[in-house]
């Protein structure tokens, strides 16, 4: 889920408010297993994911309005991170069916610069419990 | 904790690129840069990943060598990414895009696109001991 930094800024305290949880990576205590499709729209934008049959995850994001300016960030399933992103056009990416371990949470951590200086990052609900 | 392969950080993502830069489409050049694998389109930065890192990750020791599978899977895996996104065509090979694997077995690491027994692009394997 893409929002602005001042959306995301409150999100992370009613998450934090809600699980208790010191490390903002644990993120909420109750995460949706992750399904064949999966959306996390946002403010700015929208994040999509999907575990295929072998296991393998699949994620894109896409802003609204602009894809250009300066994409940065990883992505984590549990507290390990599988993939790290630093490009200049919206992120695609996939994980391995090795890496996407059962039980453990898949999350997107991913900021925007976009093309006129606007910042958005990912929210805290951005992922799911890997089955 | 299981005996780790001598890699550090910075040299598995130079190896990783010199690698990556011998099978690269013409117009491609892949560097690393400290701990980064930075692929480059005539001359202009497509992108940058810091995924060799992962393998002195501090918290996660204890996954060596997987940390170094899932690190050379992701940076195949950006590099795949950009250039076809660069050129709008799949890479490796010409009808989909292959997925990226790894595997450590002793002190080499074996890299490459597609089923393992039937690779669409295998990389030359890196020698961990070095």
């Amino acid at each position: 889920m893409l929002v602005t930094s001042v959306t995301v800024s409150l999100a992370g305290v009613l998450v934090s408010l809600g699980t208790a949880n010191a490390d903002p990576l644990d993120g909420p205590t109750r995460w949706r297993k992750c399904t064949t499709d999966m959306r996390w729209p946002g403010d700015t934008g929208v994040i999509n994911a999907q575990i295929g049959p072998t296991g393998f995850i699949q994620w894109n994001i896409i802003d609204y309005t602009d894809n250009g300016g300066h994409w940065f960030g990883d992505v984590f399933v549990g507290k390990r991170r599988v993939d790290h992103k630093d490009q200049w056009y919206n992120p695609h990416g996939s994980v391995s069916n090795v890496d996407a371990r059962s039980g453990y949470i898949f999350r997107i951590v991913m900021n925007h610069i976009d093309t006129t200086g606007r910042e958005s990052v990912s929210a805290p609900d951005a992922g799911c419990l890997i089955p | 904790m299981p005996q780790m392969p001598a890699a550090s950080s910075p040299d598995f993502a130079a190896e990783m690129a010199i690698r990556l830069n011998e099978v690269a489409p013409d117009g491609f050049t892949v560097i690393a840069d400290n701990v980064s694998v930075v692929l480059r389109h005539n001359g202009e930065v497509v992108g940058s990943t810091d995924m060799a890192e992962l393998i002195e990750d501090s918290e996660n020791l204890d996954l060596l060598p997987a940390n170094l599978e899932t690190a050379a899977r992701a940076i195949l895996s950006n590099v795949q990414d950009w250039i076809a996104d660069t050129t709008a065509e799949p890479w490796p090979g010409e009808r989909s895009l292959p997925n990226p694997d790894a595997q450590v077995t002793g002190d080499r690491l074996e890299a490459w696109f597609g089923d393992q027994d039937e690779p669409v692009l295998k990389l030359r394997p890196l020698d961990l001991a070095i």
